[in-house]
């Protein structure tokens, strides 16, 4: 091969390694996304946790009573010392459920029907403790009908919207969230920064 | 380029002068080109894309040329919007000037300048799935986008019958400006590429014929 045809044909394949090269370009974001916007709904039980708190305190008091019984030598209150002990144990743990908001919601609808939406996790006996309620994308404005315990109470939230892009994907960022309407005792909204955004929005109902 | 005459011994003792084989190819004359860029009808066959791009020129005695190229461009990447049907389209030009060095009979290298021109559009439609509400559906178009750019080209032909030949140009795209948009970006720019970059690299394959015309020299 002359001299001349092997410079030609270095100079092709040279131009042609520097395109491949040059055209490389990394990936910067390839995680998942989060594509329907939702807020976080906990539920407490006041009025069951004063109650089973109430209940501990007696059964606390009745203990004491039962180790005093004991402690002067009366054997047969033994018996009632471990069954107290078991109740305290049970009830110890219902307060920390209902403490750590952990309660079964049967169904959540639309206020004109849309869903329902369940939630569900077996591990647990179908109890959770934190709720990702989706909000609708098309309105500022939606309200849920939440069916739980053989009660049934509706919360309103009012926000405003904007599309965005992240991860390759269209979304619907959702900010300023507030709490409209509430059928609940009370309800407390948690946000990290200034700007209730969705996702990272938490709200407390307590009832 | 001079034509050269060369002289040979053809009776031992007498010279004669003999004309050597002319080549239209050698740029002795004045002459047109057509450029038919062929890499870029191969995007037919991919449903991603679709290109066309073809030129004419003016190529002087002196081989330097003036060129013009058009071409159109549409994208319908599948993976820049998951949750959309996305395409970006329109029509680009460039012109600019072209030395086209003699490497030897029947090739050229080619270095070249040039400015381009795009005009283009996007368009999507897109929903947001929801577990509890309608889905969001919506759509969105920008027209009357433009872009401007400057190109270095780096290239190199041979003919394969007299005045039709085979090429390529190695380009490298320097951005001037593009109308973009910060939230969703339009894609690319046809003629140009991705915007990612103020640089581009490019590659053309090309058939391309030659019409020579006037006097040679």
């Amino acid at each position: 091969m002359r001299i001349k045809e092997i410079l030609y044909w270095s100079y092709f394949f040279l131009l042609i390694g520097s395109l491949g090269f040059l055209s490389c370009q990394d990936c910067n974001d390839c995680g998942p996304a989060e594509n329907e916007p939702y807020v976080s709904f906990r539920f407490f039980n006041i009025d069951s946790l004063i109650k089973v708190e109430d209940t501990l305190l007696v059964l606390e008091d009745s203990l004491d009573k039962v180790i005093e019984g004991i402690d002067t030598g009366n054997t047969e209150l033994d018996t009632i010392r471990q069954v107290l002990e078991e109740e305290i144990d049970l009830y110890n743990q219902v307060y920390t459920d209902i403490k750590d908001g952990k309660v079964k919601i049967d169904e959540v609808t639309g206020p004109n029907g849309e869903g329902p939406i369940y939630f569900r996790d077996s591990t647990t006996n179908d109890t959770l403790t934190i709720f990702p309620f989706p909000l609708d994308m098309n309105y500022d404005s939606c309200s849920y009908i939440i069916q739980m315990a053989g009660m049934t109470d509706e919360v309103g939230l009012i926000y405003s919207h904007e599309l965005d892009y992240v991860s390759e994907r269209i979304i619907m960022r959702i900010y300023d969230l507030e709490v409209s309407k509430n059928s609940y005792d009370s309800a407390k909204i948690v946000c990290d920064k200034n700007r209730c955004n969705s996702n990272e929005t938490k709200i407390y109902f307590y009832f | 380029m001079s034509q050269e005459i060369s002289t040979q011994d053809v009776s031992g003792d007498e010279l004669e002068p003999v004309e050597p084989e002319t080549d239209d190819s050698q740029k002795s004359f004045n002459r047109f080109e057509i450029t038919l860029d062929y890499l870029k009808l191969l995007t037919f066959a991919f449903p991603e894309e679709t290109k066309l791009e073809a030129g004419i020129g003016f190529i002087s005695k002196i081989n330097i040329g003036f060129n013009v190229e058009f071409g159109y461009a549409e994208k319908t990447p599948e993976d820049f919007y998951k949750n959309a049907d996305y395409k970006v389209y329109g029509y680009y030009g460039r012109a600019g000037l072209s030395y086209y060095y003699p490497f030897k009979p029947g090739t050229n290298l080619i270095l070249g300048l040039k400015y381009a021109m795009s005009q283009y559009q996007d368009e999507a439609t897109f929903s947001i799935l929801s577990s509890l509400w309608d889905d969001y559906e919506d759509y969105f178009e920008r027209t009357d986008l433009e872009a401007s750019w400057v190109e270095l080209i780096l290239g190199s032909e041979s003919s394969v019958a007299g005045n039709l030949y085979f090429g390529f140009t190695f380009r490298m795209r320097f951005l001037i400006q593009a109308d973009n948009f910060s939230t969703f970006e339009v894609y690319s720019v046809p003629g140009y590429g991705r915007t990612f970059d103020n640089f581009v690299p490019a590659l053309n394959l090309y058939v391309k014929y030659y019409i020579p015309f006037g006097k040679g020299r």
